[in-house]
């Protein structure tokens, strides 16, 4: 490692990994450059309709987290850039990069996806360095890669009709046909009618070992299911969706529930087969005829108006090529292989790896490795955080507060965009007329670099108070105007912005007289408004730099250590005698690595860490306070004061009640069986006839979830097994075989070596029967269509993994969400309303300062848990690294004398801001993220949303239809 | 000539606006009849904006929102449905056609969909006529015939 550590972390890829990863490290205090081969950012999310499980649509948790881009002075971002060479070493790399010269029109971005417009070159806006072309060189201390995947050339496979049938398409492109469709009906290529039969094929270029993609590439069948339930709400008319499929993957959080509703409420058919040929059928109709085999090996003939393959991910050639040139050691497949229990730790120290680069996965698993691998580079680099970030300087803030309004409206041509349709002088004209407006002028371009001087001086020449810019949307250049204010010594919530161009100018092209008007209508609506607000002030907190770890297993220690490395203080409290959790049970992951010694090595990292204090035998009793100052209260009366609090709190393995468990000593769950596997035991290795059983006590009515690992567990158990005795047979009785991603290796390699597995019917269970002293296992054999029974020696059950049992109880004092299951719901998808970064957060909670790590949140691997815990870390690591914090200026005050303290908006608030002291509400600002809906509810509308008050909006309708009168 | 319903729509920052963005992006066309505010989310409108506009003269009143589920504050808008669904027949009780009042889910990734909901909105106004004044129709109260 170098010795002279950079503080600045490139970043290779702009989707959503390369988004979440900068932004949490600008946030924590590191400078990021920010590289895109292709011309925007975005990447594969911004190409989905909506977002699986909860079907929110994928650009409205994307587009806020573009907004911000633009806005943030340390990064730099370079878009048609590769990179060429990597030299040094962890902590000090030298990057050549390569810029190809922009040819793409992005000043105005006609991509239909991509709502937000990136700042280009030509108008120098902070943070954005699209001029420079050729080759240069960045000098950071570590490297993440994200250049995401691509999806399998589905032509490859001849006998699916891709490219051959205009009504064969891939699921990416179907994406696109569910995006643009006008909601009453989804159309096919070939004829732009309306479909009503729709097949998806799972598993297209996964899980298969003739084009060497042997692994699976864990999003398709979720996704299939989400199309189908999309095709059928987005057609007025009754459309049959089917999926043909060989095991239903529906193993993440809440994924089991999406599949049964899409199978029992939506109709969506699921039909598992094994697909033979895709043909048009002859009669010129473009249909398609679909040939597959069911699972009793019948051969039958179904006709579709069109078929989606369901394309599978690969890592991209420049990706691999990039993999290559940093001498990373890549998997069979070509992914980016991680070391043991880092989860995103690369071959080569110092560079970081997030998303589908390193195998294929959701956007939830995306964005928490994008966040581990933040706080992978953090650790790294903690002793140079925030030298390569300088505080920007202002000017000393003016008093206006009494002074009349002075306002000056600035209004942009936006080159010919604006200009060409409305008529910009007279825009100008007529605001000039309106009240308290003293200034103002028109610009070729708003945004540009002179623009803002001009704007400057004007404030200082007329001594404006409130500026107005008309010119596009508020989302994509508010923050960035608001700098130029804030230069000029005006508080940044003076300021208003009229959107003529997105809302005006581009779509009444042809009605130039009434868009101008419409314009005119547009400032005078926002120059009322102007005159109504006022100065905000951003509430400072004090945040104490320590974090509250509840549990001590791996999730919580690996949490731990990541903030101690980055220079926090972190207290674990732990309930049982010792740290270590469920892992003490554990012998080996999937990969086959030694989990004991790893555990053991991490203890000794956590105990001789002097930034990390461990409570043994103790748990949480009372928590007071908020983000940055909470006081908490240990059950042995201790008192711990900190600014975050991670719950670690784990799961537990259900001890089932069925196959004969607790009655006859040889059938054991996985972890005792894993313990007995361990322990070498005789009876085990002697075994002739060992059984799994999967599903125990997972994917039942009272308990509607997959626990995720069993399946993995099992298969490696099974090979396990088989190298203590390989004369044993070994049979894995399963309902689908949930090998995931990579782990598809193993089942693989378990098939091959005789494990014999036998799928069975939910309602038709294996029996597991004794006669006092010997186990006989009965189960239907799915091929023959016979009983089967198997003298067992030992019975494996694949017990469910169970809620935190503490869950409940802990939630009491912290009142978060927990799933029906009990597990805690994380917060993906919220944000605020102000000038901060919280979108799509899968470790965090609504409540601020509040993060889950581990088993708490849902099932998962050992890698999975250690992911999440140093995502959290990460995440914790942006509140952690500020003496204070600010709050956002839009945020609700209570009336005090009107608060009639009737509970509705502490009721209401999805934030838990309100608290009711004294007989009367108080908002607590750090917590409030602006949404108004408080205001809106209040009785006695003694609540106010400053700047969003009622007065004002209801002063800009009468203002606006003053002259109708 | 036939006077242009002049029509007001409140749309939550974080869908509905970013959906007109879009459309505006993609160029699709729609009629100029509509002056958006912006508001926080739809949880923030309160009954009286709407209330507020039609008194003043306004056409039709728009409010949309983020889809059920998609809010960007958890749950604001359902908070606003279920306002919005009191308002509607508050609405009705006292007259006001139907057609003034209107609310909708727009994501941001619907652009089409804000151009079909503001063509829809327009042509209902234009149906039902301009808005002569809440409170001192011709016809007297519409909802109780007297």
């Amino acid at each position: 490692m170098s010795a002279n550590k950079v503080g600045a972390v490139l970043v290779v890829g702009g989707g959503i990994a390369g988004i979440q990863a900068t932004l949490d490290l600008v946030e924590s205090g590191y400078y990021v450059y920010l590289v895109e081969q292709s011309s925007t950012i975005g990447g594969n999310m911004s190409k989905l309709d909506k977002a699986f499980p909860t079907d929110n649509s994928s650009m409205s948790i994307l587009a806020p987290k573009l907004v911000e881009f633009g806005s943030i002075s340390s990064i730099q971002y370079f878009t048609n850039t590769q990179i060429s060479e990597v030299a040094g070493e962890a902590g000090d790399f030298k990057v050549k990069l390569s810029q190809t010269p922009n040819t793409a029109d992005t000043k105005v971005c006609t991509n239909y996806v991509t709502p937000v417009e990136l700042p280009n070159a030509g108008q120098d806006i902070s943070g954005d360095d699209n001029g420079k072309s050729g080759d240069f060189e960045v000098n950071v201390g570590a490297v993440i890669l994200c250049p995401g995947g691509e999806t399998f050339e589905a032509d490859q496979i001849e006998y699916l009709g891709y490219n051959k049938y205009p009504n064969v398409v891939t699921s990416i492109e179907f994406e696109r046909i569910l995006r643009t469709s006008d909601k009453q009906s989804v159309i096919r290529p070939s004829d732009n009618k309306k479909v009503n039969k729709i097949a998806w094929i799972q598993c297209v270029g996964s899980r298969n070992i003739r084009d060497e993609k042997h692994y699976c590439s864990c999003v398709c069948c979720m996704y299939a299911i989400k199309e189908a339930v999309c095709a059928k709400q987005y057609s007025d008319d009754e459309v049959d969706t089917s999926i043909f499929y060989m095991d239903m993957r529906t193993y993440g959080k809440d994924f089991e529930k999406y599949y049964e509703e899409a199978r029992d409420d939506h109709g969506v058919n699921f039909i598992r087969s094994r697909i033979y040929a895709i043909e048009e059928t002859k009669d010129g109709s473009n249909n398609l005829l679909i040939r597959y085999g069911d699972d009793k090996g019948e051969i039958h003939h179904e006709e579709f108006d069109m078929v989606v393959l369901s394309v599978g991910f690969k890592p991209s050639d420049s990706a691999v090529q990039l993999g290559n040139n940093l001498g990373i050691k890549l998997n069979d497949f070509n992914f980016a292989e991680t070391t043991p229990f880092t989860s995103v730790n690369t071959s080569k120290p110092g560079i970081y790896v997030a998303g589908i680069f390193g195998g294929p996965k959701d956007i939830p698993e995306t964005v928490i490795e994008a966040s581990a691998a933040a706080g992978a580079s953090e650790e790294l680099l903690s002793d140079v955080r925030g030298t390569m970030i300088q505080e920007k300087t202002y000017p000393p803030e003016k008093d206006v507060s009494g002074e009349e309004p002075r306002i000056g409206v600035f209004v942009c041509n936006c080159g010919n965009n604006i200009g060409g349709v409305v008529n910009v002088p007279k825009v100008v004209e007529s605001a000039k007329a309106l009240p308290y407006v003293v200034y103002s002028q028109e610009f070729l371009y708003t945004c540009s670099q002179d623009s803002q001087e001009i704007i400057k001086q004007k404030i200082e020449e007329h001594s404006l108070n409130r500026i107005i810019i008309a010119s596009c949307s508020p989302r994509k250049l508010k923050y960035y105007f608001q700098e130029t204010i804030r230069e000029a010594g005006l508080n940044r919530y003076l300021f208003e912005m009229v959107n003529i161009r997105d809302q005006c100018s581009f779509v009444h092209m042809n009605e130039p007289e009434k868009a101008t008007e419409k314009a005119k209508d547009l400032v005078k609506l926002s120059v009322n408004k102007a005159g109504n607000i006022e100065s905000l002030n951003e509430a400072p907190v004090n945040i104490n730099p320590k974090a509250l770890v509840i549990g001590g297993g791996v999730s919580g220690m690996t949490n731990a250590l990541n903030l101690a490395k980055q220079g926090y203080q972190a207290h674990i409290v732990e309930k049982s005698d010792r740290l270590g959790g469920n892992a003490r049970r554990i012998s080996t992951d999937f990969n086959n690595q030694d989990v004991q010694s790893y555990l053991n090595q991490l203890v000794d990292e956590v105990n001789s860490n002097t930034n990390i204090q461990v409570t043994t035998q103790a748990s949480v009793s009372k928590v007071d306070g908020y983000v940055g100052n909470f006081v908490t209260t240990l059950s042995n009366n201790e008192k711990i004061e900190h600014g975050v609090i991670t719950i670690a709190i784990g799961g537990h393995e259900y001890k089932p009640n069925e196959y004969l468990y607790n009655e006859h000593n040889a059938v054991l769950t996985q972890l005792e069986l894993e313990e007995e596997i361990t322990a070498n035991n005789t009876r085990v290795k002697n075994a002739k006839n060992i059984v799994l059983i999967q599903c125990v006590g997972s994917r039942e009515p009272d308990r509607r979830y997959c626990s995720r690992i069993c399946c993995n567990k099992s298969v490696k158990m099974a090979l396990q097994l088989q190298e203590m005795n390989p004369d044993a047979n070994i049979y894995i009785l399963y309902r689908d075989m949930r090998t995931y991603g990579f782990n598809e290796e193993n089942y693989r390699k378990a098939r091959k070596q005789g494990v014999i597995f036998i799928r069975y019917e939910v309602d038709n269970k294996p029996q597991v029967q004794t006669d006092g002293k010997d186990l006989k296992v009965t189960a239907v054999d799915h091929i023959l269509g016979e009983n089967i029974t198997i003298d067992a020696d030992i019975v494996g059950l694949a017990a469910a993994i169970l809620p935190p049992e503490d869950g409940i109880k802990l939630n009491q004092i912290f009142n978060l969400s927990l799933s029906d299951e009990g597990f805690y719901r994380e917060c993906p998808f919220r944000g605020s309303w102000g000038f901060s970064h919280k979108e799509m957060r899968p470790v965090d909670f609504a409540s601020e300062g509040i993060f889950v790590a581990g088993l708490a949140q849902g099932p998962k691997s050992i890698d999975e848990s250690i992911a999440q815990a140093k995502a959290t870390a990460s995440r914790e690591a942006t509140i952690l690294n500020k003496n204070s914090a600010k709050s956002s200026g839009i945020i609700a005050v209570v009336q005090r004398e009107k608060c009639a303290a009737c509970y509705t908006c502490a009721r209401l608030c999805p934030f838990n801001a309100p608290r009711i002291i004294n007989y009367a509400a108080e908002i607590e600002p750090i917590l409030c993220q602006g949404c108004g809906i408080c205001a809106a509810e209040c009785p006695n509308k003694a609540i106010i949303l400053q700047n969003y008050s009622d007065v004002i909006f209801t002063n800009m309708v009468d203002e606006l239809y003053r002259e109708v009168h | 000539m036939e006077k242009e319903p002049k029509i007001v729509a409140f749309l939550c920052n974080w869908c509905s606006y970013a959906g007109a963005d879009l459309a505006g992006v993609s160029r699709l066309q729609y009629p100029p009849n509509v002056r958006v505010i912006r508001v926080p989310c739809s949880g923030r409108i309160n009954p009286l904006f709407i209330i507020n506009a039609l008194r003043n003269g306004a056409d039709a009143v728009l409010t949309s929102g983020c889809h059920p589920g998609d809010c960007h504050y958890a749950t604001g808008n359902l908070v606003a449905r279920r306002k919005f669904a009191l308002l509607k027949n508050l609405m009705d009780y006292i007259g006001v056609e139907d057609e003034r009042v209107s609310f909708s889910w727009v994501s941001a990734s619907e652009g089409t969909r804000f151009a079909e909901v503001i063509n829809k909105v327009t042509e209902r106004a234009k149906k039902v006529g301009p808005n002569n004044g809440l409170f001192n129709k011709e016809s007297g109260c519409g909802g109780c015939n007297q």
